[in-house]
């Protein structure tokens, strides 16, 4: 019932209550005519509902395919049809549907809502999205508003629905990929030499004398003739490179909205190398690192295409993981959930069926309304995971314990919570510390099992405003990339570029604000020597270091390939 | 609308319109039958509260207007008289002036967000006939709900009532017995629908009703605790960093 209908009603009540007492017919005729009209509307919507609720039935078309599991590319632009059909009956004449979209995806055209003016039997929602990060996806459903045609009686209904898609990291275009560095006069030098065999590469490693079953192809005719002894060439072996992608994920690379978020940018360069390397020939593998999350994601390098879609999954599945429930939950994020289950799941928010026990009383109406929500949530996610009694009482009580149901509901909503700067202040120090830490552990892990040509691209949040944060992360993880590069690894730390350095401040209505400019450009010259702190100190520990919204960041990488497979330190062909 | 300039027969025009001017032909019609050989001050006062209702009022400001009218400016001891075209006739065009406001009110909220809600001319008159057809089945009901209770002055006098006070009381019960019966009814028909989630929801609630003492005294004994240890554990660590 809606206020205006509790309106009418009390004023209907009185009027009748005064028109019997005062023995006015006609007042008493009104009034009663109107709570009788009513009751009618009411039963005539819930019958109505009642019919046409069974036989709804919705179906989803994506890019003009039906289907239930979906494979899209971030940063694309996807149509989506979603026709509701009512087998037998008509839907009452005021139905309005809501679409639920997660947020990953941004509408470029046409509505996520629809409505009918008439009875009718079908209702069609059509409209484009753009998908924009790469991620998990699954359409919850279709929300439905039912009303009578005065608007004195609403009910709510979410039609459910399983379609699911997968978002897979786009790329930057590659372009011309081929090596930035000169290929000829790439003799090595002797005695500095990586590679400890010799194989039948097109470069020369070095002469030798004849031995029995050498192939005769190989044998050195000049020099033979010279030193009246036969020779043999002895050619490098192309070993194919391995590159490995570590990426330190952590609560701050999360920041933001989807498609604006540091750990994106990442992907977004990743993706580019992960095709670049396949495209060459090169196997790739990926470890996604986080502090929070405990075990690292990691992918074994391999060579293909069946090996770049795993590496892309990966990547995908690490874009969509929760942040840990370590982290404190706020009440933002609590607020956003009861929003979430009010309107996903309308029927078991209902005051009659879900009623805690009034227990907690505040004097503040907004914080008594959150307190009840709160512990509204707490029995639904109870139920949800299947907790017993106890523990839904625990639920609302301590928000550490509702953190990992909380997060995991969000994520399998499609919703995502983008925490506050505050929130963050608390959060960042100790994960970011974990997740270097971890970074340092993998890569002399992977030396450990490294081969000839390793390859190591290291996607860090190496850069923050404050030097000496960098200078913590830096050090942290120095030691382990010293030692990669005195094993004649090539390694390049790729660091993705915060938003704020990368926009100029905000200029509402032409009028610029010098403060906030003044501001912004104090924390861009911050930053700006951080990141020159942290180029100089990796140049030193012999690393590459580079932007990860440069636009040649992936040639740059391939180049360090490249490099890695010439057996040279830079492209000017010193060693 | 370029399809509708093309094709006069699929005209479609904002169905908020159409109620607007249903909703003025029901209450010039209701003006004569209310407000009689009234002042013309207070006519007119009425149908700008109709006309407001274009901008911000709903059916339920012209609820209230016809009932403080007939509150204040009818007399209180007139006989029981429930002709059609009476009573009924105020009844039916002052339900339908309201029920008119708000589906004009709906319809004009909705065509804001909605740019696709139009409705062929047709089916506004089907609605409209269905609307005056429902509004005097409500009317018929009503009477005979008041007609079912009739003013028993004998029996109000013996009681040490006043008679008016005495049919309200009887009303009343009418009323709580209709309204508790259908409250059974609908309630058993919702209990047997709940889905399975929402039974074990509610389920939950109710052993936590039972519950909720003893469970939250331990909740919050062991979240004090977590907190204590919690404070206990960052006060050591920052006397070893000082340390």
């Amino acid at each position: 019932m809606t206020n205006h209908a509790r309106l009418v009603l009390v004023a209907s009540l009185l009027g009748l209550m005064f028109g019997l007492l005062r023995n006015q017919d006609g007042l008493s005729l009104v009034s009663l005519s109107v709570l009788v009209w009513l009751f009618a509307s009411w039963l005539y919507l819930q019958y109505q509902i009642a019919r046409v609720w069974p036989k709804l039935t919705c179906e989803r078309v994506i890019n003009h395919r039906t289907q239930t599991q979906a494979l899209l590319w971030s940063d694309r632009v996807v149509d989506i049809e979603v026709l509701i059909r009512s087998a037998k009956h008509k839907l009452p004449s005021i139905t309005v549907v809501h679409d639920l979209v997660p947020d990953l995806l941004r509408l470029r055209s046409g509505s996520f809502w629809a409505s009918t003016a008439v009875q009718s039997d079908n209702i069609k929602l059509a409209y484009q999205v753009k998908t924009l990060a790469a991620g998990h996806l699954q359409f919850h459903g279709v929300h439905f508003l039912f009303q009578d045609p005065q608007g004195l009686f609403v009910i709510e209904r979410v039609l459910a629905e399983k379609t699911r898609a997968r978002i897979l990291p786009s790329s930057a275009a590659l372009g011309d990929i081929r090596p930035t560095i000169k290929r000829t006069n790439s003799l090595p030098q002797h005695g500095i030499h990586p590679l400890k065999r010799a194989g039948f590469g097109s470069e020369l490693l070095e002469l030798r004398e004849y031995q029995q079953g050498d192939p005769p192809k190989s044998i050195a005719w000049k020099v033979s003739a010279r030193r009246d002894k036969l020779m043999t060439r002895q050619y490098e072996s192309e070993v194919p490179i391995r590159m490995t992608m570590l990426i330190a994920d952590s609560a701050a690379m999360r920041r933001g909205t989807p498609g604006e978020r540091m750990l994106d940018q990442v992907f977004f360069v990743a993706a580019g190398v992960a095709k670049a390397s396949v495209h060459v020939g090169d196997a790739i593998g990926v470890v996604v690192l986080n502090g929070e999350r405990g075990g690292p994601l990691r992918l074994q390098p391999a060579n293909g295409d069946r090996a770049l879609y795993r590496v892309l999954e990966s990547l995908a599945d690490a874009s969509s993981n929760p942040p840990a429930a370590t982290v404190p939950l706020t009440r933002g994020e609590v607020e956003l959930a009861i929003q979430v289950c009010r309107e996903r799941f309308p029927e078991c928010m209902v005051q009659s069926i879900n009623s805690p026990p009034f227990s907690r009383f505040s004097i503040t109406p907004s914080t008594r309304k959150f307190l009840r929500g709160l512990d509204q949530l707490a029995a639904f996610l109870a139920d949800r995971n299947g907790l017993d009694t106890a523990r839904t009482i625990q639920l609302s009580y301590d928000t550490q314990l509702l953190a990992p149901y909380l997060r995991q509901f969000l994520l399998e909503q499609g919703v995502r919570y983008s925490p506050t700067t505050k929130d963050l202040d608390v959060q960042a120090v100790p994960n970011t510390n974990a997740t270097f830490t971890l970074l340092r552990d993998e890569i002399g892990r992977s030396l450990a099992y490294a081969r000839d040509n390793e390859v190591y691209v290291v996607f860090a949040n190496l850069v923050t405003r404050q030097e000496s944060d960098c200078i913590r992360r830096v050090t942290r993880i120095s030691a382990a990339l010293k030692l990669a590069v005195a094993k004649h690894h090539r390694v390049i730390v790729v660091c993705p570029m915060p938003r704020q350095v990368m926009q100029p401040a905000s200029i509402p209505n032409g009028v610029i604000d010098p403060i906030p400019l003044a501001i912004q450009q104090a924390e861009n010259l911050q930053m700006a020597e951080s990141a020159e702190y942290v180029r100089r100190t990796l140049a030193s520990c012999g690393v590459t270091f580079a932007w990860a919204s440069d636009r040649n960041v992936v040639s740059r990488v391939m180049a360090e390939a490249e490099l890695a497979g010439n057996s040279r330190k830079n492209s000017a062909g010193a060693r | 609308m370029a399809d509708a300039k093309l094709n006069p027969l699929s005209i479609r025009e904002r169905l908020s319109n159409y109620w607007f001017y249903a909703l003025l032909a029901a209450a010039i019609l209701l003006v004569p039958i209310l407000f009689g050989a009234d002042s013309l001050v207070v006519k007119v006062v009425f149908i700008l509260v109709v006309l407001a209702t274009r901008w911000r009022f709903s059916g339920a400001m012209i609820l209230v207007t016809v009932e403080a009218y007939l509150l204040f400016r009818t007399r209180s001891d007139a006989p029981t008289s429930f002709m059609l075209f009476d009573n009924g006739a105020l009844a039916v065009c002052s339900l339908l002036t309201i029920v008119f406001a708000d589906w004009f009110r709906t319809h004009r909220r909705i065509e804001q967000y909605f740019d696709e809600f139009r409705l062929p001319v047709r089916s506004f008159f089907k609605s409209l006939l269905v609307t005056v057809g429902v509004a005097f089945i409500a009317v018929m009901i009503a009477r005979a709900l008041l007609l079912l209770v009739p003013l028993n002055a004998y029996e109000a006098q013996k009681l040490r009532f006043r008679p008016g006070e005495l049919r309200a009381i009887y009303f009343g019960l009418v009323l709580l017995t209709i309204y508790g019966v259908t409250w059974l009814v609908i309630r058993e028909i919702q209990w047997r629908s709940l889905t399975a989630q929402q039974a074990r929801i509610h389920l939950r609630g109710v052993l936590v009703q039972w519950l909720s003492r003893d469970l939250r005294r331990v909740a919050k004994l062991k979240h004090r605790q977590q907190i204590k240890m919690l404070k206990a554990v960052s006060k050591n660590s920052t006397r070893q960093q000082r340390s």
